[in-house]
């Protein structure tokens, strides 16, 4: 029987919602949010890794194996991004106290 | 006069003072030689999965074991430099045995061979992995 991506994707939003709300009951919607914005993420991925799996291309391990990498992917992008935000303000911070210190300097 | 221009200058020394402790970076700065690590290893890495499919993973054993300690070196460096927490946690993610790159080598090794779909989708994951990586290093702010 062939897969069903959008109703297999319904039913994971579904799961992820029910999770959040059993995992972390304050913050239930901001999780819920969190949890469907990463199923989004992995949406184009997700729906080859199901194709190939119901095609026998890959094996259901195999298929575990890439679930793993886009965890992986999502956990060094959020690295990244961190890193690029902390650059950025130390860059921000450099310029702004070299335009004082030349000012400092012009005026003494 | 000769007062304030005294003043002035103590002011100038206590706010240049002020102001490279309060420029300490909170990243690392850029490293070529980190980056010239990074997009190596991506290359090795990648067709390393790429030729999953077609050579058994004991054939391809040396190989295999040259990208890893390629791999090593670079977390080690990483590891080692200042400020570099982020940059050696994604290190950490692609040397860890429970994670994609280890469990990838894992099954290739139970299978012998992968078949041409993983050692494809494996090949693009990992390249996906070290542009994570480069991406980071690249954004780092340049030394003056």
């Amino acid at each position: 029987m062939a897969i069903d991506f959008k109703d297999l994707f319904a039913q994971l939003k579904t799961a992820v919602v029910d999770l959040a709300k059993e995992k972390f009951k304050d913050l239930a919607s901001e999780a819920a949010s969190d949890g469907t914005s990463l199923l989004h993420t992995i949406q184009d991925d997700l729906k080859r890794y199901t194709q190939e799996l119901e095609d026998g291309k890959i094996t259901p391990e195999q298929f575990k194996i890439l679930l793993i990498g886009n965890k992986d992917l999502i956990e060094m992008s959020a690295l990244t991004q961190a890193g690029l935000a902390e650059a950025a303000a130390d860059a921000f911070k450099t310029e702004v106290f070299n335009m004082i210190e030349n000012t400092v300097l012009s005026i003494i | 006069m000769n007062k304030i221009i005294s003043l002035n200058k103590n002011f100038y020394w206590l706010f240049l003072l002020a102001s490279l402790i309060s420029c300490k970076p909170t990243i690392a700065l850029y490293d070529q030689y980190a980056y010239t690590q990074a997009t190596s290893l991506k290359v090795d890495m990648q067709n390393l999965a790429l030729e999953s499919d077609s050579i058994s993973y004991d054939a391809a054993k040396p190989d295999i074991d040259k990208v890893n300690v390629e791999l090593q070196k670079a977390y080690e460096y990483n590891k080692g430099r200042d400020l570099n927490s982020l940059s050696t946690k994604q290190y950490e993610i692609l040397v860890s045995d429970k994670e994609f790159y280890k469990q990838f080598l894992n099954n290739w090794k139970s299978s012998g061979k992968e078949n041409a779909a993983f050692a494809q989708d494996a090949s693009e994951k990992i390249g996906q992995l070290l542009d994570q990586v480069i991406k980071l290093e690249n954004g780092k702010n340049k030394p003056q």
